[in-house]
């Protein structure tokens, strides 16, 4: 038993040696970059939004999909709860009870979107696409939004485009057809008293609508949440072009802007 | 209650008269022998050389089947104490049901306690504890020689090398509980002819085959130890390490676990490219060096001065989102439950059924979102006009460290005056530094993250100021292993004295033990929060705190075989650093009126002791108030993380103990121990609500917890062990252990007028919202068998092989733990939109043990 310490020394330095080696935080393998998968669309957007009448509520029991390109996300939270989805054909908007869609669903992002379960309707005519239908209200029946967990299963990832083009138009061609699509409108300006004013009201988190005039007739609201990230900046006085997303309620035309650079006007005013 | 009280003293009569049988001999002589080292003046319970003819304590065989963090081994055995070590265990028992900071433990003489919670530091020496025996316990209300002494447990333990048993030990375990396989050698020479003593020991556990998926214990420790005597002058050198990595479970919602049909769903888990990854991972490496130095002064006294070193980190891995959905596979709001509308449900039940990345952490998403994250960011590094575009981390994994240094030195002197009255004395003081910041552990594909505070955002709107954590370098940006986040450290220092007398007059005993204390501590931040920059940076004012505590003991010796002891105690604890400030990740605020917790506590016991027979019976009796505590959680009225200071904390803790060890005869014995207690919050208490990235106070409310129960250990547990000897050999038990009068921990925030408002109380959604879950009896059948036998003719050359199953019955959903959210649905005040979560035990499990000693 009564051996020289030297050599318990070694094993002691030994053992602390294996104890930093073992100290080593454990390496993952990451994941391969995502396949960008080929989405071919069983039916076009305006075939879909075809299936609806104003009012009521349809279920579509057949696997089908369609294919989109994301138009607005929530990235400035002007858009709350909520995707716009446009193909060729046209657009619609999703109503998805999640936030932070951006992260997942950037606007760019090319999406397959299974149908089959989902429910068409519409918010004073503006047609969306929803997983239910709420009657808790019977006067009053609602879309209800697509759960979060069931994200991955009805929308399939793709690509993200660099860029979305809108389409451009002019107040008075908007129709429903142009709805949840992205467009654009040239030579338009704040009417006097919604210029210089502050998009929303922050404070309270109240949506505000301010009008936008053409200078070849017609207007249109630009319609802004109290939660967007911009809602407490200030009109511009200026004239140029806006790019957004066209909407409705009921009759009224809406434009809802995703962030502040979708204004561009910095041009004399027309008179 | 006070039947209960009946029934005890009706079982103690008839002990008592059969212990009066005995002969009587003089207590005093148990301490003689002792006197050179754990010169102890009386009263622990020692095991004496019994007709134990076992090669292998028994007790040491089952030992090594402990769970990873718990007490250490008992070499005083107080038969109440080893069945509640060993028994009790499974549960998170806590003896007379008091907070873990009401209990101290000392390594030669140290006081090894985070200063920061009054926590004892156990695991610090995990997976040693063939070596880090206790040499001494004391259950708090009796005396206790090495230190200041708390209403709690008290322990020593003495890992000098010539303490240690003199053997060579190869030890073998293979298990499916928290670890697989398990590896120790030690060697301990005892004292040499040359007056050296020497030893080593070191050892390793690992998993690689879980019982609950997800986690893993992977661990390795070191132990040298060297003493050199030196005439009446021993001088001795320690060292220990260990270093492990913990990949925790997660507490469950009962509807996980019933959507899944599987009681252990561990949320904390996923798949990253087909590779099992955990989120949550502890790990520590916290290194000890010890000097000690015994002097015996002269036959009947000693002086005993030892300092401790100890520096090293601990940390807890986490995800961390910023602009992104909640990775948590278990978050409310993807549960079926959410959904109101019954298709929608059932869809949503059936996705989670099928897909194995709905119900757990889906790692290759959270990369697939953060290389689709491009961002740029304007005057990066604090640099005007320096862009950096790319990947901006999303989600990443988070350290969450602290790096920790202490000292400390105790110094204690043992004597006798006039050859009868025993005493004490000694002082201790402590520092500790703990370092408190988050590093990037792993950004999960993307590029970099940037330093900022994504809940000031919502505080304070387009203030680019406001979201930097550090103003001094804003917009920093950080890769992996750079800190981020909060950096600020808590620095303590703590003095303490002590004073411990024994007079015997008689038969009697009496004890007086006092003690008087400080500990200071402020809080050192290191970077200048944007919120908060005339707060967070720099040295914050330092608070103090006296505190004194007193016990009186008397002890009667009925006869030399049994004793009835009383005493009583007062003590302050002062407050801890953990409770006082408010928010010490962004800023240095306090608590206003902060004052010691103040605890009165009395117990009276009844002792047996004979070679046969060993009782320990007691009552206790302790009450506390203006506790105080420091709840933070994410609240859902004010959309932010809120921190509720509570003070006015009040506890009761009365009930009764009873352990026996009972020989039966050469081949049988019983150990029975009993205990049930009431435990519970005799006031009201208050809490001033104010949010994590805010000054304002919110609220002030007051929590209606009169009466309530105290949180987390059952408080009722019976245990029955039948031991078994055939021969020299073999050895078996079979433990039947049950427990009871277990509560749910309560959120106190549900307690308050606000949360309850307008809803009257004494309906029955009103009962829903105050009633607390009173969870399930629960049972254990345990069994152990061993076999030891000599190799060759050396008497200490022996080898032996055991098994110790648990849960023998296989009884699944069995609930440790668990606990009401914080979170609360102030809106609807609907108790399940959070709903409590449970911690879940595993089924039947064994561990299979070799061991060879020479």
């Amino acid at each position: 038993m009564n051996y020289p310490t030297i050599y318990q020394k070694k094993i002691m330095w030994g053992l602390l040696l294996i104890c930093q080696f073992y100290s080593c935080e454990k390496v993952y393998d990451a994941p391969p970059t995502e396949l960008e998968a080929a989405f071919a669309a069983d039916i076009s957007i305006k075939e879909l939004r075809s299936k609806h009448v104003m009012g009521k509520f349809e279920q579509i029991n057949e696997a089908k999909s369609i294919v989109a390109v994301v138009v607005a996300d929530d990235a400035s939270d002007n858009f709350y709860k909520s995707l716009v989805v446009q193909d060729s054909t046209g657009g619609i908007t999703i109503r998805m009870d999640g936030i932070k869609l951006s992260a997942s669903y950037p606007i760019g992002r090319k999406l397959s979107i299974n149908l089959k379960g989902l429910w068409l309707g519409d918010y004073g005519k503006l047609i969306q696409l929803g997983a239910g239908v709420d009657v808790s209200d019977p006067a009053n029946p609602s879309l209800v939004s697509i759960p979060q967990s069931l994200f991955d299963q009805i929308f399939r990832k793709g690509e993200i485009l660099n860029s979305v083009y809108p389409l451009k138009t002019n107040i008075a061609a908007l129709n429903n057809n142009f709805q949840s699509r992205l467009i654009l409108l040239d030579s338009v300006e704040f009417v006097p008293l919604d210029s210089a004013k502050a998009f929303a009201d922050f404070t309270n988190k109240l949506s505000i609508n301010r009008t936008l005039r053409s200078c070849n007739n017609g207007t249109i609201l630009i319609r802004t949440s109290g939660y967007a990230s911009f809602a407490n900046a200030k009109t511009p006085v200026g004239n140029g072009v806006v790019t957004g997303i066209y909407s409705v309620f009921g009759s009224t035309k809406q434009l809802i802007l995703r962030d502040q650079q979708d204004l561009q006007l910095n041009k004399p005013r027309c008179n | 209650m006070k039947q209960t009280i009946c029934l005890f003293f009706i079982i103690l009569v008839p002990f008592y008269m059969e212990a009066q049988k005995h002969q009587k001999t003089k207590m005093i002589l148990d301490k003689s022998y002792q006197i050179d080292s754990v010169f102890q003046p009386y009263f622990g319970i020692h095991q004496e050389g019994s007709n134990n003819i076992a090669l292998i304590d028994d007790q040491s065989l089952k030992e090594n089947e402990e769970p990873i963090f718990t007490p250490e081994l008992h070499a005083v055995r107080d038969p109440f104490t080893s069945a509640t070590m060993f028994q009790f265990s499974a549960m998170h028992f806590r003896i007379k049901g008091l907070p873990a900071n009401f209990s101290a433990i000392t390594l030669n003489g140290i006081p090894m306690i985070d200063l920061s919670n009054g926590m004892a530091l156990r695991n610090l020496w995990q997976g040693l504890n063939g070596v880090f025996r206790i040499d001494e316990n004391t259950n708090g209300f009796l005396q206790n020689s090495y230190s200041v002494s708390t209403i709690g447990t008290n322990s020593n333990i003495d890992i000098r090398a010539s303490k240690l048993k003199e053997q060579t030990l190869f030890e073998y375990g293979f298990s499916n509980r928290a670890f697989n396989h398990r590896f120790q050698c030690t060697h301990s020479s005892g004292m040499l002819k040359n007056d050296w003593a020497f030893s080593v020991s070191a050892g390793a556990q690992y998993t690689n085959s879980p019982n609950i998926p997800g986690t893993f214990h992977n661990a390795i420790n070191v132990f040298m130890a060297i003493d050199k005597r030196v005439g009446h002058h021993i001088f001795s050198l320690n060292f220990f390490v260990t270093n492990f990595q913990n990949a925790r479970q997660g507490y469950t919602l009962k509807e996980s676990i019933s959507l899944l049909n599987n009681p252990l769903y561990n949320p904390n888990w996923g798949y990253q490219n087909q590779q099992l990854r955990n989120a949550n991972i502890a790990s520590q490496l916290m290194p000890v060096a010890m000097f000690t130095h015994e002097w015996k002064v002269t036959n009947q006294s000693y002086l005993q001065t030892a300092v401790a070193f100890s520096t090293g980190y601990k940390n807890n891995t986490g995800l961390n989102w910023f602009h992104a959905p909640d990775p948590r596979p278990d978050y409310y709001r993807y549960l079926p439950s959410f959904q109101t509308d019954s298709n929608l449900k059932e869809w949503v039940t059936q996705t989670m059924q099928e897909d194995q990345n709905q119900r757990q952490i889906n790692w290759d998403k959270l990369f697939a979102i953060n290389r689709s994250s491009y961002e740029k960011v304007n005057d990066a590094n604090g640099i005007n006009g320096n862009i950096v575009i790319g990947k901006m981390a999303k989600y990443l994994v988070e350290n969450r460290r602290t790096d920790v240094k202490r000292y400390y030195l105790a110094s204690s002197y043992h004597g006798i005056l006039r050859n009868t009255i025993f005493f004490d004395i000694g002082i201790t003081a402590s520092f500790q530094q703990a370092h408190f910041y988050k590093t990037v552990s792993d950004l999960l594909g993307a590029d970099f993250f940037v330093n900022w505070n994504q809940f000031a955002e919502n505080e304070v709107p387009n203030n680019p100021n406001a979201i930097q954590f550090d103003r001094q370098m804003p917009n920093r940006i950080v890769k992996k292993g750079d800190p981020y986040g909060y950096d600020y450290s808590i620095l303590h220092t703590k003095t303490e004295s002590w004073l411990t007398t024994s007079i015997p007059v008689k038969q009697f005993q009496f004890i007086i033990a006092a003690q008087f204390g400080s500990i200071h501590f402020w809080r050192q931040g290191n970077t200048e929060n944007g919120l908060f920059p005339n707060q967070s940076n720099g040295k914050s004012l330092v608070n103090q705190f006296l505190n004194t505590g007193i016990k009186l003991a008397i002890n009667y010796a009925i006869n030399g075989k049994q004793n009835l002891y009383l005493t009583a105690a007062t003590q302050s604890i002062p407050p801890s650093s953990e409770n006082i400030y408010i928010s010490p990740s962004t800023r240095d605020a306090e608590k206003e009126n902060i004052q010691n917790e103040r605890i009165v506590a009395s117990e009276l016991g009844y002792l047996i002791q004979t070679k046969s027979l060993k009782i320990h019976a007691s009552l206790y009796y302790a009450k506390s108030k203006d506790g105080i505590d420091m709840l933070s959680f994410y609240h859902d009225a004010y959309n932010s993380f809120v921190n509720y200071a509570i003070s006015g904390i009040g506890q009761t803790h009365m009930g009764y103990e009873f352990g026996m060890d009972a020989k039966l005869n050469n081949h049988f014995s019983v150990l029975v121990a009993a205990t049930n207690g009431q435990h519970f919050f005799n006031s009201r208490q208050y809490a001033i609500v104010t949010a994590d990235n805010s000054a304002i106070e919110i609220e002030r409310d007051v929590i209606y917890a009169k009466n309530y129960p105290c949180l987390n250990s059952p408080q009722s547990a019976y245990t029955f062990s039948l031991n078994m000897r055939s021969n020299s050999k073999w050895f078996g038990s079979i433990t039947a252990t049950l427990f009871d009068d277990q509560y749910l921990g309560w959120n106190p925030i549900r307690r308050t007028a606000a949360a309850i408002y307008p809803i009257d109380p004494l309906t029955e959604k009103g009962q829903q919202l105050l009633l607390v879950e009173k969870m399930s009896a629960q049972s254990f059948l345990n069994c152990f068998i061993s076999y030891a036998f000599r190799l060759g003719n050396k008497k200490q050359e022996q080898c032996s092989f055991s098994i110790s199953i648990n849960n023998l019955l296989n009884r699944q959903n069995i609930i440790i733990a668990g606990y009401e959210q914080l979170r609360f649905d102030f809106d609807n005040k609907d108790p399940n939109k959070f709903p409590p979560k449970y911690l879940h035990a595993t089924g039947r499990n064994f561990l299979l043990s070799f061991h060879y000693s020479f």
